[in-house]
């Protein structure tokens, strides 16, 4: 049963100021994708600010993965447009998005399993980053000390709370400036999601993150801005004040009774 | 690309380094050191040169000729079932075709020879040159469709190749072949012995070297997921046709080393018969592994070699009940491949790493 959909425009974005004299990193306009014969998101739009914390939202089935999909350049998107740091990504192949500078943490983690840690951060790094490997190396085993240990691990091995740090610091081995990241609480125990969360803390100063996240707690806690998107459009979006406050609309689209 | 060694890397940035933090990559750096045996080799990296040292000093003892000939041909294999390696174990493309490489590159130095009049060594550059190139339309035409699809492409063009090779006549004298009449042979065969083994210790050491840079590592992601390495920023296809030349090259020079053997260049060496070896030898040593590569191209070239020996047939032809069987030896080998497949599906070398704990507490207490 889908709540009726309060009034919003499909294609303006109403989210974080998103008006062209602020400060976006990653522009979305009106992407409509494609999966086979689904029509997964139908005009979704929003805006990244530079610097900050932008959680998506939305029940199972709404189109947050695809829309990270999308942007990553995974599934391209029929129309609409997404632009990154003032230039046009649209149709571009993936690895020239991720050359551009977007770190994408998959849902899955997408870690090379039979590759050991230490490889998988190299790869990540590639070959013409060697300079600066040691640095972003530093800065992962800062964030998760934990990771020294099995550096030299086949990743296929890890825990999934190991994995999830060896996909964000996968992420961190560039000068990426966007970090996409997709449920990292997943599947992991209260502990780790904690040890997670307090990573991501750590990294907000650092680099611009889109996060989708399923779990309330972890959402409110990190997130600056929002966006509630609902059968592949955006509903509505704002500081995450607002949703906090708003306890209506968090009943209504994420099934928490949340305060 | 140039070879990335992780931690210990001289060149690099100045940037801020907190006591904690340089303590940790200092730790990080210790149990990243590569564990390396003497002269920086693995170990399956002695035992290969080791190996290659006896076989180089065999024919300074005096070999048979006969030895000899079936020493080359097993080395000519090692280097063909290594090319697949790379594509096969290494990169996840899997090819029906390789044999087109392996002919071809026959083909072009006996072609040259023999209606352009070239040296042999001119056709052997040329030949490299074609295959590598080949190797790459190949990639170009057929790495766009995966799997199975991308297997049916290689089969289709290497049989397109096989009877081109029969049917062209007035160029390769069709079935009868073309004899290589300036084969660069001492009477007893030691040259081609010499080149098997050149070829084989190179192809080895040269694709060791490869896994294990940089690039080796990109390939290993991409056959472990294609769309996660493009993810990190990696032109998978890129990287694919990468590979598939070096292994046509390869596998093209492979074939060279067998003309120069045999003697003579036939379609045969282009047949689908061909193409399945070095798959076969791969899957039977372990993919993956190169090593696996050079055993199962050993036990398969020797055990071709015995199996259908006249001595063996001609013992074995009289024993109760196995005698027919063992008789046909295509059968027999038909039955090892199957066990080999049913029971050590990660192949001889995938195996023992598997099970190498277990297999050696057995020992142990025994």
């Amino acid at each position: 049963m889908r709540p009726s959909n309060p009034p919003t425009s499909a294609a303006t974005p109403s989210g974080p100021d998103s008006s062209p004299g602020s400060d976006n990193l990653l522009v979305v306009e009106g992407l409509q994708t494609y999966i086979g014969q689904f029509h997964i998101l139908q005009g979704l739009s929003l805006a990244v600010p530079r610097g900050a914390v932008t959680v998506l939202l939305g029940r199972n089935g709404a189109g947050k993965t695809t829309t990270l999909k999308t942007i990553t350049g995974l599934t391209p998107p029929k129309e609409g447009r997404v632009t990154f740091d003032g230039q046009d990504l649209t149709g571009q192949a993936t690895y020239h998005i991720a050359r551009h500078g977007i770190g994408y943490v998959p849902e899955d983690r997408g870690i090379f399993r039979e590759l050991t840690v230490e490889e998988n951060l190299l790869l990540a790094a590639r070959a013409e980053n060697r300079a600066s490997y040691r640095r972003h190396l530093a800065n992962c085993l800062d964030l998760f000390p934990d990771m020294q240990r099995f550096l030299r691990q086949k990743a296929g091995t890890l825990s999934g709370g190991q994995q999830q740090m060896v996909a964000i610091s996968r992420g961190l081995m560039t000068d990426n400036k966007l970090l996409l990241i997709d449920e990292p609480s997943k599947g992991l125990a209260p502990i780790v999601i904690k040890a997670v969360m307090d990573a991501l803390q750590k990294l907000k100063s650092q680099i611009t993150i889109l996060l989708v996240e399923q779990n309330f707690t972890m959402a409110s806690t990190i997130g600056d801005y929002f966006y509630l998107i609902d059968d592949g459009h955006n509903i509505t979006g704002g500081p995450m004040e607002r949703l906090i406050a708003d306890t209506e609309l968090t009943r209504q689209y994420l099934g928490v009774g949340f305060a | 690309m140039t070879n990335l060694n992780v931690t210990e890397n001289a060149s690099e940035q100045t940037f801020d380094l907190n006591p904690a933090a340089r303590q940790r990559l200092e730790a990080a750096r210790q149990t990243t050191l590569r564990q390396r045996g003497p002269f920086g080799f693995s170990r399956a990296g002695l035992v290969i040169a080791f190996a290659a040292l006896v076989l180089f000093v065999l024919p300074l003892m005096g070999l048979p000729q006969t030895n000899a000939r079936l020493i080359s041909q097993v080395l000519v294999f090692v280097a063909f079932a290594l090319s697949y390696d790379l594509l096969f174990g290494f990169t996840g493309i899997f090819s029906f075709g390789h044999a087109l490489f392996f002919g071809v590159g026959a083909y072009s130095v006996a072609l040259c020879s023999l209606n352009l009049g070239w040296p042999m060594w001119a056709g052997a550059v040329l030949g490299v040159v074609v295959c590598g190139l080949l190797g790459i339309f190949t990639g170009f035409v057929s790495l766009r469709v995966q799997g199975v699809f991308f297997a049916m492409v290689t089969l289709a063009m290497a049989t397109t190749a096989f009877s081109l090779s029969g049917r062209l006549v007035d160029i390769t004298k069709g079935d009868e072949g073309l004899s290589l009449i300036q084969a660069p042979d001492a009477p007893d065969g030691t040259t081609v012995y010499y080149l098997a083994l050149a070829l084989a210790v190179v192809a080895y050491f040269g694709l060791s070297r490869l896994i294990n840079s940089p690039l080796g590592r990109v390939l290993v992601a991409v056959r472990e997921n294609e769309r996660r390495a493009e993810m990190v920023g990696y032109n998978v296809l890129r990287y694919k046709l990468v590979a598939l030349a070096f292994s046509s090259v390869i596998a093209g020079l492979a074939g060279m080393v067998f003309a120069f053997r045999n003697g003579i260049v036939n379609p045969g060496l282009l047949s689908t018969d061909i193409s399945l070896l070095p798959l076969l030898m791969v899957i039977l040593g372990g993919a993956g592994t190169l090593y696996g590569a050079v055993l199962g191209a050993v036990v398969i070239e020797c055990l071709n070699f015995i199996l259908s020996s006249s001595e063996f047939v001609n013992n074995v032809k009289n024993w109760a009940v196995v005698g027919p069987i063992l008789e046909h030896w295509l059968l027999l080998l038909g039955l090892i491949y199957v066990l080999i497949v049913l029971f050590l599906p990660f192949g001889v070398v995938g195996t023992w790493q598997q099970h190498r704990q277990r297999l050696l507490g057995l020992f142990k207490k025994s």
